[in-house]
């Protein structure tokens, strides 16, 4: 079978996936099991038809159904880029279905037919807007994929806040759906009267040779619709309130797929449908300016929350900040340094990859906690390392991966954005600035998961209910963190497994020789990264040295630490001899980083912002009165008119008194007036 | 062939006068009988006679036979009027099931079941007038059955005899016939002038003549399709038993004014430009109007009716974009027809369950209705995507095509009409979608703990309009690309 098949076959499973789990959702364990077979197979297919694509090239393909008077067609094609995503799409939608059927037995009242039915058709959209070759139909998919979201999101029907947070969601998102459907009609009409990709560069290159400003308006379109999928500030609004609303797995889902395919769209748009021109460098500025905005927001406001879910949802904000920033700079170089561009771009979509990896794992590791404990809220959990171990383990790795910590994933790819941002600041130095943005709010997330990791799960044990029993998720729930887990590990100590096939998937889209080649970029040693932009090697990330060294200086550490043998004093907290309870002096998450917080805060009037994330104030409508009474043609046109009238036959009426006397006069007055008439007629 | 098509045509005012007839119940299913069989016929002769052109010439009035060279009256089925002929008699069959069940003692909101012979009398009768409408291979002949639609509906509305009910009857005849003076006038001016009430004698006008006359059908559709101004009559029928108010809105009665439009531009090359921007500008104003009111309507019926009337200026526009040479638009607005009459037929008969059920059509008294009445929820759900336009539901084909083909033509009058439906989409999207969730979800309200599915006979037609909403559009996409 083809990469085209896999990816149609796969699609054609988690449609008859869903069918099936909505037939079976009765037992909502056994509706879970069929529910992961069918994404088991699904994602076989799409992850086979990925790596098909990696190994022998994209295959031709084949529209199969046409719409004649749009010129449009349903063409399904794999190239590179959509088999990166495609695995990615695979992986994320495999754990998360794993992680979800044990996790719905603590919703016994939501009824599972309203769960998986849909979660399989929003990978299924998904893997469509990937594979599809034609804008139309990626629409169709987009919004198939939103649709099938916004009923996960309002999973849990009865609240409220998770009601709001749905309509917020699904309004926004279809209001930036129609920004692309918008622009991609204006590409369409410029670009020969049809959907293909082909078309929509066609369009572009046209717009750009003789209407420039309206090739803006079309390209701000584009960013803004996908943009607001990304969750880019101030457009991506809509996530902090819809994320922690959804179920732990859903989140997870979206977080590794739905918000990186805002990102699989602004790349498409950006490198394949917009060629080398100078309207690169504009767009590629505002893309890593606004990735920058979105990196100090999101990350600095992640810090004043204390909702575990809550908080990693504007963490999602930031990273996908870094990851708009790396594809902004490379937009921007590439008419200037090639090289640069392959740089930023890769390590862009590098971290996306990884983001997806731990950002996943980590809502994972949330859920796992809040379906033991039975809260999000931080401020009333504490030290549970000692009774969920592997939880633990995972939530650990990726925080330590999303901070930036070598050897783990994260590290290598924001390793490649600071190296692209600093070398790129000779050619442009506001790069440079954006750099040292990005760099300097990297210790902020690093606090946020200090944070997340060591009230969670280090400290006294503090449990909203005791007589919960608290133990590790059971296997099924274990399993899929633990798979994210090692990911963050193993594309950390070996960045060639990712970089390669990102590297390919951006240079797929180009015009053959428009970047350097991997090698010549990136080394061609298979033991780690040598960047080279054209003037020589500037930086190397060798992780096994790196990680021997690490590894032999903590083993060196609990050496020293074991021969000291110091001894450890437990000894009560003074407190002026006044008597606390431990509820009383205990240092919650609220009280973490509280200057900082405060320093944080905008406060005018009424009006407070959160942590640094502007919050809309709620606005009342005024009523309109005067304009509804004007829209009300009956009362004042229609009925006057009908009342005038009747006033007017009923005055006539009056006539008919009844008295024979009045009618003879009414005769007298007619003949006379008829005779005068006459009169008057003969006369002339 | 030929003869069943006209079988669809006399079969329901036939059967009608039967139904009249017959006592009570059985009224009711030999009504049903009568238009299932209407509904396959269409079915059958119109898909069998796709995508050829059907004529018969069935004959013409002693008087009337200097009008034409040839038979007067008779029967066209050519694409767009196939759409029609289906939309009305499926959705005719649906409304008839419907009403099997709906009116019944067992109904909260009318609890009555007398006068059933009259109701399903007008209802066939209603049938056979819009398929006659839908059939029609002339002005002339058009103009009668439109008129008999007309006095269908006044009936219908009127049906329960409450007060209410017959002023709102009363209005909607008043004002429909009066705008339907001017489409006679408008035949009367056109016979004079040229000689013909061929659809298509509008192009053989001077321009001048032309625009006027195509204004003089505006205003007659714009009466009936309850556009600015003359929309008035619309929310006011709402007092019709539910099923009625579903077959004026997704096939009958408005739907034959738009259907006016879509034939004569079909029929006619070169229509003036000026008279189209006037019917551009009306459904522009009209779709703003509508839209305005949305945010102040509580009866969720009125509100379906508010949103009847935004859409069906979607169609008078992308017919009158075909003027100015988007055949594109003028495709999206004949899809449009189909579209839209699954979707709002659907939500319609979603609302009368509701009401069936609880007794209530108040949107601040409704809450939490998905727990109690599942099924209602999920169709009123694929309905609203329906109506909106989320794809790969109903309308999103059919606003795609006449927003693509506003952007199509050149100079800036169709971009900014592009523009303004897309903005005009959105808000409906949002406010429709606020409504959706404060009715289903949330703890169930006082009203909606009465709530429960409805029997079979509506349930049906609820899965069967539903499974229709995503598939009609599909196959209709088939039939328009056969238009022009």
């Amino acid at each position: 079978m083809s990469p085209t098949d896999l990816a149609v076959l796969s699609m054609a499973l988690f449609v008859i996936g869903a069918v099936c789990s909505a037939v079976l959702a009765r037992d909502r364990i056994r509706c879970g099991y069929i529910a992961f077979v069918f994404v088991l197979a699904a994602a076989a297919a799409a992850s086979t038809a990925g790596v098909r694509v990696f190994l022998n090239g994209p295959a031709a393909d084949a529209p199969l159904l046409r719409i004649a008077d749009l010129g449009a067609s349903l063409t399904v094609h794999v190239d590179y880029l959509s088999a990166l995503f495609l695995i990615v799409v695979a992986l994320i939608a495999t754990v998360t279905t794993l992680f979800s059927i044990r996790y719905l037995e603590a919703h016994p009242q939501e009824s599972a037919l309203r769960y998986y039915p849909m979660l399989l058709l929003f990978f299924g959209g998904v893997v469509g807007v990937v594979c599809t070759w034609d804008m139309l139909f990626f629409i169709v998919f987009w919004e198939f994929m939103t649709l099938a979201s916004y009923f996960l999101v309002v999973y849990h029907r009865d609240d409220a806040v998770a009601l709001r947070a749905g309509l917020k969601y699904f309004i926004v998102t279809h209001v930036a759906t129609a920004c692309l459907i918008a622009a991609v009609i204006i590409l369409y009409v410029h670009g020969g009267r049809s959907f293909s990709f082909e078309a929509m560069r066609v369009g572009v290159t046209n717009l750009a040779v003789h209407a420039p400003g309206l090739l803006h308006v079309v390209l701000g379109l584009l960013f803004v619709g996908f943009a607001t999928k990304a969750g880019i500030f101030p457009f991506g609004d809509w996530l902090p309130d819809a994320y922690p609303a959804a179920p732990a797995p859903v989140t997870a889902a979206f977080s590794g797929t739905m918000t990186k395919l805002g990102i699989y769209g602004l790349v498409r748009v950006f490198f394949q449908f917009l060629p080398v021109y100078d309207t690169c460098l504009v767009w590629g500025a505002i893309l890593a300016a606004f990735g920058t905005l979105s990196i100090a927001i999101g990350t600095l406001t992640a810090l004043a929350q204390d909702d575990s879910k809550r908080l990693l949802s504007f963490s999602v904000v930031g990273q996908m900040g870094y990851i708009l920033l790396g594809v902004g700079l490379g937009v921007y170089f590439r008419p200037l340094v090639p090289a640069l561009a392959a740089l930023a771009v890769v390590g862009g979509l590098f971290h996306m990859v990884n983001d997806a990896c731990y950002k996943s794992c980590l809502f994972l590791s949330a859920g796992a906690v809040e379906h033991r404990t039975g809260t999000r809220d931080l401020n009333l959990i504490g030290g549970l390392a000692g009774l969920m171990p592997l939880t633990a383990v995972a939530a650990i790795f990726a925080s330590l991966a999303i901070s930036g910590i070598p050897p783990f994933s994260g590290f290598a790819s924001k390793w490649l954005l600071y190296h692209a941002a600093f070398m790129g600041g000779k050619t442009a130095p506001f790069t440079l600035v954006l750099g040292l943005i990005a760099m300097f709010v990297a210790i902020a997330t690093l606090a946020l998961f200090l944070k997340f990791v060591t009230i969670t799960f280090f400290g006294k044990l503090r449990t909203p209910d005791p007589k919960r029993e608290l133990r590790e998720v059971p296997l099924s729930m274990v399993l899929p963190q633990g798979v994210l887990a090692v990911l963050c590990v193993v594309f950390g100590v070996a960045p060639m497994l990712a970089a390669k096939p990102v590297y390919a998937g951006i240079a797929g889209m180009l015009t053959g020789g428009e970047i350097p080649g991997f090698a010549a970029v990136f080394g061609s040693g298979s033991a780690g990264l040598a960047l080279n932009t054209g003037v020589g090697i500037q930086g190397a990330w060798m992780p096994w040295p790196i990680l021997i060294a690490l590894a032999a200086t903590a083993a060196l550490a609990y050496v020293i630490y074991r021969a000291g043998d110091a001894e450890v004093l437990v000894s009560p907290v003074w407190y002026c001899g006044e008597e606390h309870t431990d509820e009383e002096t205990a240092y919650l998450a609220h009280s973490l980083y509280r200057p900082f917080k405060d320093m944080l805060r905008v406060r005018i009037g009424p009006y407070e912002t959160e942590g640094i994330y502007p919050r809309l104030p709620r606005l009342r409508a005024p009523g309109f009165g005067w304009l509804r009474r004007l829209f009300d043609f009956d009362q004042w046109a229609y009925y006057p008119f009908i009342r005038w009238g009747a006033r007017l036959v009923g005055r006539f009426s009056e006539t008919h008194s009844g008295i024979a006397q009045l009618y003879l006069l009414w005769m007298v007055i007619g003949t006379v007036a008829a005779v005068a008439v006459l009169l008057w007629l003969g006369g002339s | 062939m030929e003869y069943l098509l006209l079988a669809t045509i006399v079969l329901p005012i036939l059967g009608a006068v039967f139904v009249g007839l017959s006592p009570g119940r059985a009224a009711a299913r030999l009504a049903l009988f009568i238009a299932l069989v209407t509904a396959a016929l269409a079915i059958f002769a119109g898909i069998g006679s796709f995508p050829g052109i059907t004529e018969l010439k069935v004959g013409t009035l002693p008087w009337m036979a200097e009008l034409a060279d040839t038979d007067l009256f008779g029967i066209l089925l050519d694409p767009l009027s196939l759409l029609m002929l289906l939309v009305v008699a499926v959705i005719g069959f649906l409304v008839v099931l419907y009403s099997n069940e709906y009116i019944s003692r067992r109904n909260r909101e009318h609890p009555h079941e007398n006068g059933q012979a009259r109701y399903y009398f007008w209802l066939l009768l209603f049938v056979g007038a819009m398929t006659g409408v839908a059939l029609s291979p002339n002005l002339l002949q058009l103009f009668m059955f439109w008129e008999l639609t007309t006095i269908c509906s006044w009936a219908l509305i009127s049906h329960t005899h409450e007060k209410s009910a017959l002023r709102a009857g009363y209005k909607a005849l008043i004002m429909t016939h009066l705008g339907g003076l001017g489409f006679l006038i408008a035949i009367i001016v056109l016979y004079v002038s040229v000689g013909s009430v061929e659809f298509s004698a509008l192009s053989l006008a001077s321009p001048a003549l032309a625009s006027t006359l195509f204004i003089l059908f505006l205003i007659a559709a714009w009466a009936k399709a309850a556009q600015v101004p003359f929309y008035t009559w619309l929310p006011e029928a709402m007092t019709a038993p539910t099923p009625i108010s579903c077959y004026l809105h997704a096939a009958a009665m408005v739907k034959a004014g738009v259907y006016l439009i879509c034939r004569l531009v079909l029929a006619n090359g070169g229509l003036p430009g000026n008279a189209a921007l006037v019917g551009i500008i009306a459904a522009l104003v009209t779709m703003a109007v509508a839209v305005f009111l949305y945010f102040f309507q509580t009866d969720l019926k009125r509100l379906l009716a508010l949103s009847t009337i935004s859409q069906l200026s979607y169609i008078i526009l992308g017919a009158c974009l075909g003027i100015f040479g988007s055949t594109l638009a003028y495709k999206g607005a004949v899809l449009h027809i189909v579209a839209h009459g699954c979707a709002k037929g659907l939500l319609f008969l979603c609302v009368g369950a509701i009401a069936y059920a609880t007794g209530c059509r108040r949107i601040p008294d409704l809450r939490g209705l998905a727990a109690k009445m599942p099924l209602v929820a999920v169709c009123f759900v694929v309905g609203l995507l329906g109506v909106v336009g989320v794809p790969p539901f109903g309308t999103f084909w059919s606003k795609f095509y006449i927003i693509a083909g506003a952007f199509s033509l050149p100079g800036t009058l169709g971009p900014l009409v592009g523009v303004f439906l897309l903005v005009e989409s959105m808000v409906v999207f949002a406010w429709l979608l606020y409504v959706t969730q404060r009715v289903f979800f949330g703890a169930a309200s006082e009203a909606a703990e009465l709530g429960a599915d409805p029997p079979w006979q509506m349930s049906g037609s609820l899965i069967i309009l539903a499974a229709l909403v995503i598939a009609a559009p599909l196959a209709a996409l088939v039939v328009v690309s056969h238009l022009l």
